[in-house]
């Protein structure tokens, strides 16, 4: 394949990824750690950036982009992201295929933060957006790609989401595709007719609870079928770059005593400390979450059932239940014949580095531990606590 | 008359763009102007729409009263929205307005910093302020357009209520953006409020027109809408002007000047009210705005000005 290696950060990717996917237009606004992706932007020649005087705008500006049936990148973060909350819900209503990339930085609740932690994204969890979540800047230009194509497809908005700093700063290769490749694997958008001027259409206004309900259930059934979707651009995108993106990767789950799960760059963490582990200590599986919405139950179902207990990271936390991942990966057992013990750890909140140790501590844990407690199991190098 | 109708594209055989149907209430100032607006827009345009009164009566459930696209949108995100879609037909090279029809709420307040930040970026938008001094279509709630001492929904006790009392000159602090265009316009001179529409179809870049507009909430009965819209006009309370590139202003009608009174004593709002303050402001307001207009004159050339 006619791909160019290239040493660049996750930012770089991001929105190289979106130029490539013949995005002309962007509106921008500065946050740490996304402003690295707006400033790639303003680099470029032939391209628009319109710097908005909020992100609440900056949603604002691209849904009209959408509207005349253009395309156009979005990239944000942390408040940024928060702050685009009631847009959010309306561009996922409108049925407008944006696609945007996040870099998950901590929310200020107790204070600032500038790490990493999954809140801010998981906040949209209910949007009707797409959530994807990536390990590495290939994975994320890669996963713009595909958004888009599955967006398209879907007429539903998708988030590609990668950690903060590890991702968006961190500099490494990535194969990048030709411009010709690129546009042919993308396509271009068919929307020249919008917003239709044949009268009377109207968009958005008020419409009866029987719509309204009616709207939102195949918004819900859209969201499900979109994995199926996935999977074919996915299996299309591997025929040409060769790079496979499934909804859960798996990794020695067949009959391991443990099956952890988690998503983002923890995943590489996990991967090196079970590496280093070798065939020394416990049989353990990984499953990594890719892809949060669709949610891909069976699959996780599937896995999960393959080891004996099973072990969630998350770099997330609802408050007063858990980790967001390990409380929705509870449901996979719901009214099921068969289910697993399922340990439920938050770890690297606001940042907070986790350790190749770190992992090896879990794996102890739950290994050593017969039934799991209700709630969530805090993990730091000092130790695990409920 | 004849001449006027014509001009307006009123009349038994003219194309309306705006059809019966729509579902505002009797009395309301807003939807004979919005007729106005949209006749003088014509059909290339597209609509935005934060919510607002016309949220609900512009399209009724699954009718439109307009015969242009209508995208309704919430209540701050209007302005960018609005931008947004005119880059992306620009960059197809297509020539529709986007045309935002906005209460005064989302003007003055929620989307204050969205409508600054379009100014500022020469979005090439037309912005309809609706002004009808309150969020109206919650039964009559105080923005921060709502005239000193007004009786709202939520300050039957005037005397209580913080912050009840000063309201902002947007069409003022729109001008001094330096934008292509600022206007002001009643519902109740049709004939101005067509010719500004169409002098701002032409032009390209940010546009803005405050259009007065009574409200039933205002506590009058729904026959004397127009009268109010014309009073508040003739008393000086809200004067009809222009302003190119933010710096040259023409009063566009010369007022009456009648008594205040006559504006105040046909609604219940203002029963309260200590009138001699809104007679001062109307004084230093026309001060002001003698002395701006005078600054340059007629023939005055602004290369700054489209078209």
């Amino acid at each position: 394949m006619d791909q160019t290696s290239r040493m660049i950060n996750g930012a770089e990717a991001m929105a190289t990824a979106f130029i490539l996917a013949g995005v002309r237009i962007a509106y921008t606004f500065p946050i740490t750690p996304q402003s690295e992706v707006m400033d790639y932007f303003a680099e470029q020649s032939g391209f628009t950036c319109i710097n908005a005087d909020s992100e609440y705008n900056v949603l604002a500006g691209a849904e009209g982009v959408l509207w005349s049936g253009q395309r156009c990148a979005v990239a944000t973060a942390s408040q940024g992201l928060i702050l685009m909350s009631e847009l959010m819900w309306e561009v996922s209503g409108n049925r407008l295929p944006l696609v945007m990339g996040v870099f998950n930085r901590g929310l200020k609740g107790p204070g600032w933060c500038l790490g990493s932690q999954h809140n801010d994204s998981l906040f949209m969890r209910d949007t009707g957006w797409l959530q994807f979540y990536c390990e590495s800047a290939q994975e994320i230009l890669d996963m713009v790609l595909i958004g888009f194509r599955l967006a398209e497809r879907i007429q539903l908005p998708v988030m590609i989401a990668g950690d903060g700093f590890y991702l968006s700063h961190e500099r490494e290769e990535v194969l990048v595709p030709s411009a010709a490749q690129a546009e042919t694997f993308v396509g271009k958008r068919d929307a020249s007719d919008m917003p239709l001027s044949r009268p009377p259409a109207s968009y958005g206004g008020l419409v009866p609870p029987q719509k309204y309900y009616a709207l939102f259930r195949q918004m819900h059934r859209d969201v499900e079928g979109s994995l199926e979707v996935f999977q074919e651009v996915s299996a299309e995108f591997e025929a040409t770059f060769g790079r496979r993106y499934d909804p859960v990767e798996e990794a020695d789950c067949d009959g391991a005593d443990i099956v952890l799960i988690s998503a983002g760059t923890i995943s590489g963490t996990i991967r090196k400390a079970l590496a280093d582990a070798g065939n020394s200590g416990h049989k353990v599986g990984f499953l990594k979450l890719r892809a949060f919405r669709p949610f891909p139950l069976r699959q996780l179902r599937r896995a999960m059932l393959k080891g004996k207990k099973v072990a969630v990271l998350d770099r997330s936390l609802a408050l007063g239940v858990g980790g967001i991942f390990g409380s929705e990966l509870r449901t996979v057992f719901t009214n099921q014949p068969e289910s697993r013990p399922l340990f439920s750890f938050v770890a690297g909140l606001g940042g907070l580095d986790v350790t190749p140790g770190m992992v090896t501590q879990l794996i102890d844990y739950v290994a050593r531990t017969d039934s799991p407690p209700e709630g969530a199991l805090f993990l730091t190098e000092a130790g695990i606590e409920e | 008359m004849d001449a006027a109708l014509q001009r307006l594209k009123i009349g038994p055989f003219a194309e309306d763009l705006f059809h019966p149907g729509h579902n505002a209430c009797p009395g309301c100032g807003s939807t004979t102007a919005l007729r106005m607006v949209l006749n003088a827009c014509g059909r290339k345009c597209v609509f935005v729409v934060p919510a607002s009164c016309a949220s609900l009566y512009f399209c009724p459930s699954d009718t439109s009263a307009a015969s242009v696209p209508v995208i309704h949108t919430v209540f701050a995100g209007a302005f960018a929205e609005a931008e947004g879609i005119a880059y992306g037909l620009r960059a197809q090279g297509r020539e529709e307005n986007v045309v935002v029809w906005a209460g005064d709420g989302a003007c003055y307040d929620m989307g204050f910093s969205g409508l600054s930040g379009a100014a500022v970026r020469d979005a090439d938008i037309l912005v309809v302020c609706n002004d009808n001094e309150g969020y109206q279509n919650t039964g009559g709630h105080q923005s921060s357009a709502t005239p000193q001492d007004a009786l709202m929904q939520n300050g039957y006790n005037p005397d209580d209520l913080v912050g009840s009392s000063r309201r902002k000159d947007l069409a003022e602090i729109m001008a001094s953006h330096g934008v292509p265009y600022v206007a002001t316009a009643s519902a109740a001179y049709p004939e101005d409020l067509s010719a500004k529409v169409t002098k701002a179809m032409h032009m390209k870049g940010f546009r803005f027109i405050l259009l007065l507009t009574p409200c039933v909430t205002w506590g009058y009965e729904s026959r004397v809408s127009v009268k109010l819209a014309r009073l508040a006009v003739e008393t000086g309370y809200f004067p009809l002007y222009e302003v190119d590139a933010g710096v040259r202003y023409r009063i566009t009608h010369e007022p009456e000047r009648r008594p205040f009174e006559e504006f105040a004593q046909l609604q219940k709002r203002l029963r309260r009210a200590d009138l001699r303050i809104a007679k001062r402001e109307i004084v230093q307001k026309w001060e002001d705005l003698r002395f701006k207009a005078s600054r340059y004159p007629e023939q005055f050339h602004l290369r700054a000005v489209a078209g």
